[in-house]
Parts: structure tokens; C-alpha cells; sequence
């Protein structure tokens, strides 16, 4: 039997809210799969060896580097990446706050950057600043000094960081 | 002092202060920028908050720079070329950095404006190793400052191990 002809196994989980199902090799990385089979680019390949977190995304509710995670593990999970925060075109409120207050810079951490805030938030509501630094320590940033980054975690604190704030509305872009 | 342009290469050169606040562990012989506070003069400030963020990011790799990001070479390699064994700084190894604006337009660049993604770079690392000096009484030449250095360079000048466990030192880098 050739390489065309293998038939892979088929990986079941929800991504951002939808039943998504891929036939690939099962230990390709969870990244790559989300990059390259579902077309959502908005994950980030950094260091490709768990050091630097820009891949982050949340496996069922826990914070995981994308790049060390055989999409194997996915199945029956749920996988929410940067492009589940957003609602309808409506900007989380981290993502407003990073907007606002210059928390991007080339824009590389910055997913894993807000995925990591989400999983800080959702554990801790109201992180003072050491509990904001340590939250954010796995995801390395090399443009911004990280100060406009913890100051965008420090205001998106008072309001839930579920709730939906509303969009620019010359920014938004829907897709279907 | 004036200055002439004429066939400068970079007529629209910026000037900047500065000034760390370092505190070093006399036991682990660790050190660490508690506090930063940068002066900028960079013509007319176009976006004042990318501006200071490019002045913020410059400053983080500057500390690297001083206290973190040694590259070790072996056999033609650099053998350290994962973030593991490279240090960059993270979240919590970085102080505040507070940006200051000193805003006198400039004639040679564009809307006034200069340069100042480079230069934050270039400051930070003297005037952490003047501030660790003043810290310590020991003078320190040579970067990434890693606390082994530390500790070697304080042997060598046999400074006593402190009863205060952290001295805290600064100093001002102009350029």
C-alpha cells in the first residue's frame, strides 16, 4: 500500500464552539492541524518546542502550547483558539484593551498572549499584578517590554472577560 | 555644542537618559532592574503610544542584553539556540519602565520626528552594570552579567558577603 493510500484515523473535537473533524496523521501537532487542515492562522508557530507559548490555545478550559500537543489528544475535546474570543465580529474585551492601549506590536504573542490572559481570568477574576505576571510568564514577547500587555490584562479585570464590548466598526471582518 | 549635519548619514540622530534601579542578591550574587525610567528627545512624538511602546520594548531587550542573553558558541555553532538555554526576559523578570518625552522637532526628519526604535538598545546595558557598580563598589565590564560573573569578579576584588542580603545601586547612561 503507497503513502496516498493510508487511510488516517478520524480526530472528532470542537473548535471555538464547532464540530470540526479532520483525517490526518494523529500525531501531527495540534497547531498544524489548526493552521493547515481547519485554515485557522490566527495560532502562531514561535519555537516549536514549548518554550515561548505564542501557540498557546485553551484544550478544554486548559492553557496548552499548540506545538507539543498530538492532535490525537484533541479528540472529544474542546479547543478554543484566538478566533473564538471574538463574538459575531464583536471584540473580547482583552482584545479591545490591547487594541486600545498599544498591547501589539508585530503581533506574533499576541494570541497566545490573550489566550493566556482568558485562562488567568477564568482561574483568577481578579489578579493583582504578581498574579498577572506570573499568568502571563509562559508567553515570551520580544517587541513591547510586556508593560502595555499586563496593562491590557489590568483593564479588561473589571468587566468579565466573557462579556462582548462593542466593535470598532470599521475593523470588524465576518466570515462565515 | 553645535552640531553640523551636513554629510551625516543620520541627520536625525536622538538623544536619551537612562536610569536604572538595580538591586543585587550579595548571597545568590543575582541581579535585577527594579525600576527604569527613560528620558527620550526624539523630535516630535508622531503616536505617543507606540511611541513609548517601542521605547518600552527597547528597554526589555536592553535588560536582556545586561543580565540574561548570552550566546555561547561552540564549534561554529552557537550552541545555546533554544529559548530554554537563551534567556529573554519574561513577565516577571521585567520592572517598570517609565517613557519620558522630551519633544524638540526636528528639521532633518520627516514631520519632525527621529528615530527611536534602536536606541533603547544601546543605553540600558551601561547604565545597569554603573548601577550594579554603584550596588556593589565593584566595577563590571563585560555583558550578559550573569550572576557567576558576579560572583567571580566579587572574589577576585574580595568584597565580604553583605549582612544586608540586597544592595541597591543606580546610575545614568546619557547618549
Amino acid at each position: 500500500m503507497s503513502a496516498a493510500e493510508i487511510q488516517f484515523p478520524e480526530i472528532q473535537f470542537k473548535v471555538n464552539g464547532a464540530e470540526r473533524s479532520v483525517s490526518v496523521p494523529p500525531m501531527k501537532r495540534l497547531l498544524d492541524v489548526l493552521r493547515e487542515d481547519l485554515e485557522l492562522t490566527g495560532t502562531k508557530e514561535g519555537c516549536g518546542e514549548g518554550e515561548c507559548g505564542s501557540c498557546s490555545v485553551l484544550l478544554d478550559g486548559v492553557l496548552v502550547n499548540s506545538c507539543l500537543v498530538p492532535v490525537l489528544q484533541a479528540n472529544d475535546s474542546e479547543v478554543l483558539t484566538v478566533e473564538g474570543l471574538a463574538h459575531n465580529g464583536a471584540l473580547a474585551n482583552i482584545q479591545q484593551k490591547i487594541l486600545e492601549l498599544g498591547g501589539a506590536q508585530c503581533g506574533i504573542c499576541t494570541p497566545g498572549m490573550m489566550l493566556a490572559a482568558e485562562f488567568l481570568l477564568r482561574k483568577n477574576p481578579q489578579p493583582d499584578l504578581d498574579a498577572i505576571r506570573e499568568g502571563l510568564a509562559g508567553n515570551l514577547c520580544r517587541c513591547t517590554g510586556y508593560m502595555r500587555i499586563i496593562d491590557a490584562v489590568k483593564h479588561s479585570i473589571q468587566t468579565p472577560l466573557s462579556a462582548v464590548v462593542h466593535p470598532p466598526e470599521d475593523t470588524v471582518r465576518k466570515g462565515a | 555644542m553645535t552640531w553640523s549635519i551636513g554629510a551625516r548619514s543620520t541627520p536625525a540622530f536622538a538623544w536619551a537618559v537612562y536610569v536604572p534601579e538595580v538591586a543585587v542578591d550579595t548571597r545568590t550574587y543575582t541581579a535585577g532592574v527594579v525600576n527604569f525610567y527613560a528620558l527620550q528627545e526624539v523630535g516630535r512624538v508622531l503616536h505617543p503610544v507606540l511611541a513609548a511602546g517601542q521605547i518600552e520594548g527597547g528597554v526589555a531587550q536592553g535588560i536582556g542584553f545586561a543580565l540574561y542573553e548570552k550566546v555561547v558558541w561552540k564549534d561554529g555553532h552557537m550552541s545555546n539556540n533554544q529559548m530554554a538555554n537563551y534567556i529573554v526576559p519574561t513577565t516577571v523578570d521585567m520592572s517598570d519602565i517609565e517613557v519620558y518625552f522630551e519633544e524638540m522637532p526636528c528639521e532633518h526628519g520627516p514631520y519632525g520626528a527621529k528615530g527611536l526604535g534602536e536606541l533603547p538598545h544601546d543605553g540600558p546595558a551601561p547604565a545597569i552594570l554603573n548601577a550594579i557598580q554603584d550596588a556593589t563598589g565593584v566595577s563590571f565590564t563585560s555583558i550578559p552579567l550573569l550572576p557567576e560573573d558576579i560572583h567571580l569578579r566579587m572574589a577576585q576584588a574580595q568584597v565580604p558577603e553583605s549582612d544586608v542580603l540586597e544592595t541597591v545601586g543606580s546610575a545614568e547612561t546619557a547618549e
